[in-house]
């Protein structure tokens, strides 16, 4: 995986469930590859809060082989 | 910036009380590659894990830092610093390759052009980002993010004005602590402010 790719979690671990994600979540990679790790971003929702623009979006390391590319 | 906020930052860039994070028989990973190395030998030897490893030499004001022990038998430890000269990096890529992709940013492309701002605007958008985020930093306004393998983010607010329509607008950008007063921007417009404010 590199940067900008888009992928789908295939595997759940504890500190995937922890972090609020799961099996079939989506997301991109926004952190170079490192030790098999990738830094994902899962896809999340716009939100304006307090007049700030925030997103439920979840950043996590995540590694490689739990990931599937997705088709462009 | 107005003289009331320049007095404001001038203030909290004084009065911040900055600390550094020491993992003890292991050097500061300025570059990806050594945060690599860092995460490897983390990874192989169980006394060191890779957060502590990569947390090593990161700058925090006091009350915006990661606490040790992080774990059993964990081993660091924060020094107080005087202060930082932060570096940051934006690459551009991350506003011309995602936040005005087509298909990449989800609803981010569209808000963006909301504001007025396109794919021409990238180059501008990546060099005032490393200003606010500059300045954010060295006056401590950040806000703590998650922490794991990769290290330390951190959350900027960064504010735009519109150029279409009148007014400004806010939202929040990641960013992720290398060693010495270093950030590099892992997302332009995303996730949520934590507790940290
Ligand atoms: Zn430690």
């Amino acid at each position: 995986m590199k940067q900008l790719d888009r992928v789908r979690l295939i595997r759940e671990r504890a500190a995937y469930t922890q972090a609020g994600v799961k099996a079939g979540d989506t997301g991109i990679v926004m952190g170079e590859n490192r030790c098999g790790y990738c830094l994902v971003y899962f896809d999340g929702e716009i939100v304006l809060r307090d007049g700030i623009y925030q997103t439920s979006e979840i950043d996590l390391a995540v590694r490689e082989e739990d990931l599937a590319l997705l088709e462009e | 910036m107005n003289w009331e906020s320049t007095k404001q930052y001038a203030y909290k860039i004084f009065s911040r009380l900055w600390v550094q994070w020491v993992h003890e028989g292991t050097y500061p990973a300025e570059t990806s590659g050594k945060k690599m190395l860092n995460t490897i030998l983390g990874t192989l030897i169980s006394s060191h894990c890779p957060q502590c490893m990569n947390l090593n030499g990161c700058c925090f004001v006091k009350e915006k830092a990661p606490s040790p022990p992080l774990h059993d038998h964990c081993h660091c430890y924060m020094s107080d610093i005087s202060g930082i000269n932060p570096v940051v990096e934006c690459p551009t890529e991350k506003f011309s390759g995602y936040i005005f992709s087509e298909n990449k940013s989800g609803g981010k492309k569209d808000l963006f052009e909301s504001w007025g701002y396109n794919i021409i605007d990238s180059t501008v958008l990546a060099q005032e980002f490393t200003n606010q985020a500059k300045l954010a930093y060295l006056s401590g306004e950040y806000y703590l993010g998650n922490l794991d393998q990769f290290g330390q983010r951190i959350s900027i607010l960064i504010t735009l004005p519109r150029k279409v329509g009148t007014g400004t607008v806010s939202f929040v950008s990641g960013w992720m602590v290398y060693p010495n007063g270093k950030i590099i921007l892992t997302m332009p417009y995303g996730g949520k402010i934590h507790e940290t404010a």
